[in-house]
């Protein structure tokens, strides 16, 4: 492979800016939701959900939305590729 | 056959197989290369490095300091969750470039990236020597884990200094010999057996003396009113305090040298795979804190000398006496503990190898190199044993200061990646004001201002001066700075 070509590989190997940054902004949105001062709203016993306190129920919600949120980034950016 | 021999005789074959596991994994690969030992060729699959990284962070501390979060703080140690769930998504931005920029410049470690950046040998150095002795009190820490489980499992009959000796006289075997792949491979099977002991352990012990979490739950609510929130009477940890202890978790994870320096084993889409797949790991820890909640209705504040000991003690006095479940749950902590001395004590000898002495013998061969890294495995192995069996009063101080320092690299590499303007003395200045603010927060002075972390008070300083000295100062070349900012 020519250094041109190599480039050119490189390059599309690379996510697009857009898609790293609204990653940036979940990875926030998500440490926002688990810290302070909004995470007063969770901060509580009851209701209890599934047998846990309400807060930590709260995180484990989110803890489940953080994983479906980083599949969805993931086949943003791969789903319509081969497997590398 | 008495009970804590067939203890025994389980955590033995435990014990055996990964060993087996371990070094089989470098069967066949080249033995003199420094690539192949310190970063598997950058070539480990997906589910290696999941296991790689889960094992690794997952340590005696799952097993032993979670329970005790748990049973002694209540709610504080949600933040555990917390932080685990978050502290690997910087690497899904941060990791794919350190990849690019690692095969494109040829690192193997955090200390070569940050040289390379900074034009700075002496910053290589200093990061090289903060994780040397960070990993060492990182490692006293599990090789304790694993005497103790050795010593209550089987009654006393195997003293604290054997147990350990045992247990990470096998790590450091299979480490030297196999490299990262001899870990990788061992924590596949280690990881498997610490979440099966794990979930069977937190389930069963909830179920058997409460009933479930929900009764659980409400049990303990009822008898101490605020244990199971944050801030306010009955609470034990400050909305400030624990906000900031998971902000500093966050931002220190990836930062710690031998989870960062895994950037350079493997390829840009594994990586987002493994951060992908890893918030399983913080829903894996639930069980984990249900354990230390089982105790805290049933287990007196005054049996214990310690918090940690929460899990032995339901063990041993709360449980039907089986050595079939003591050799299990003995096995699935030492798994904990061994799954992350390996990948720390690999870190360690890498870091030591091509940050601290390579730079001051720049011309060793690359057969020399490997050979000084296996030795260093062994060394560093010896040294945090003893530490961990004989204790060191002065050096105690030397080790936590510098375990709490890790999260002082990120302005350093955060700049480094996005900030063409940082410079050298930037780096230095920010990163020995960082160290230092931390360690008198840390050391000297317990009471924070607002009861913020130390760590994020040392990242204050450190961002502080890391952004006014590369002000007034001129970058060495614009021209790395640039092709860092592009990767």
């Amino acid at each position: 492979m020519d250094e041109k070509a190599l480039d050119a590989k490189v390059a599309d190997e690379q996510a697009p800016h857009g898609l790293e940054r609204r990653f940036a902004f979940f990875s926030l949105a998500l440490l926002v939701l688990l810290i302070f001062p909004v995470f007063a709203v969770a901060n509580r016993v009851q209701p209890m959900i599934l047998g846990l306190p309400f807060a930590l129920a709260w995180i484990v919600f989110w803890v489940g939305v953080e994983f479906v949120g980083v599949i969805l980034f993931y086949w943003a950016e791969y789903g319509r590729r081969r497997e590398a | 056959m008495s009970r804590w021999v067939l203890a025994l005789a389980i955590m033995l074959v435990y014990l055996g197989i990964a060993f087996l596991f371990g070094v089989l994994a470098g069967r066949g690969r080249s033995a003199w290369s420094v690539s192949e030992f310190a970063v598997a060729n950058r070539e480990l699959g997906l589910l290696l490095m999941w296991f790689l990284m889960g094992g690794t962070v997952f340590s005696a501390f799952a097993f032993l300091g979670g329970p005790g979060w748990a049973y002694s703080r209540g709610a504080a140690s949600f933040y555990i969750l917390a932080y685990s769930a978050l502290g690997m998504l910087p690497w899904y931005l941060i990791g794919p470039k350190a990849a690019r920029l690692g095969r494109q410049r040829g690192y193997f470690t955090m200390g070569d990236f940050l040289r390379d950046r900074y034009g700075s040998t002496l910053l290589g150095v200093i990061v090289g020597l903060v994780a040397v002795l960070a990993f060492i009190q990182y490692l006293t820490l599990q090789i304790k884990g694993m005497a103790y489980v050795f010593e209550v499992l089987t009654e006393g009959h195997i003293p604290f200094w054997a147990g350990a000796l045992l247990a990470y006289g096998i790590v450091v075997a299979y480490v030297s010999t196999s490299g990262v792949r001899g870990a990788a491979w061992s924590d596949v099977f280690q990881g498997l057996l610490m979440l099966l002991v794990a979930w069977g352990m937190g389930l069963y012990l909830v179920f058997s003396l409460h009933g479930g979490p929900g009764p659980m739950f409400q049990a303990i609510d009822a008898a101490r009113p605020g244990f199971l929130r944050l801030g306010g009477p009955g609470s034990t940890m400050s909305p400030m305090a624990y906000s900031t202890a998971i902000l500093v978790s966050v931002l220190g994870f990836i930062m710690w040298p031998h989870l960062f320096m895994k950037s350079f084993t493997t390829s840009e889409q594994r990586i987002k795979q493994t951060v992908l797949a890893y918030p399983l790991f913080a829903i894996f820890l639930v069980p984990v804190l249900f354990i230390g909640f089982a105790g805290v209705l049933n287990v007196p504040a005054d049996a214990l000398e310690n918090p940690d000991q929460v899990l032995p003690y339901l063990l041993t006095n709360l449980l039907p006496v089986s050595g079939w479940l003591f050799g299990l749950i003995g096995a699935g902590t030492l798994a904990a503990a061994m799954s992350s001395a390996d990948a720390i004590t690999h870190g360690a000898a890498v870091e030591l190898t091509r940050d601290v002495i390579l730079p001051l013998a720049p011309a060793l061969t690359e057969r020399e190199q490997v050979w000084i890294m296996r030795a260093a495995v062994v060394v560093i192995g010896a040294a945090a044993y003893w530490l961990a069996i004989f204790g060191a009063a002065g050096l105690v101080q030397l080790l936590l200061g510098a375990y709490g320092s890790i999260v002082q690299f990120a302005p350093l590499i955060y700049g480094g990646l996005y900030w063409p303007r940082a410079t050298r003395a930037g780096a230095l200045s920010g990163l020995v004001a960082g160290v230092l603010v931390n360690s008198y927060f840390q050391l000297v002075q317990p009471v924070t201002p607002l009861d913020i972390n130390p760590g994020i008070l040392g990242l204050l300083a450190n961002v502080a001066l890391f952004v006014a000295v590369s002000w007034v100062t001129r970058p060495a070349s614009t021209e790395v700075g640039e092709a860092f900012l592009q990767a």
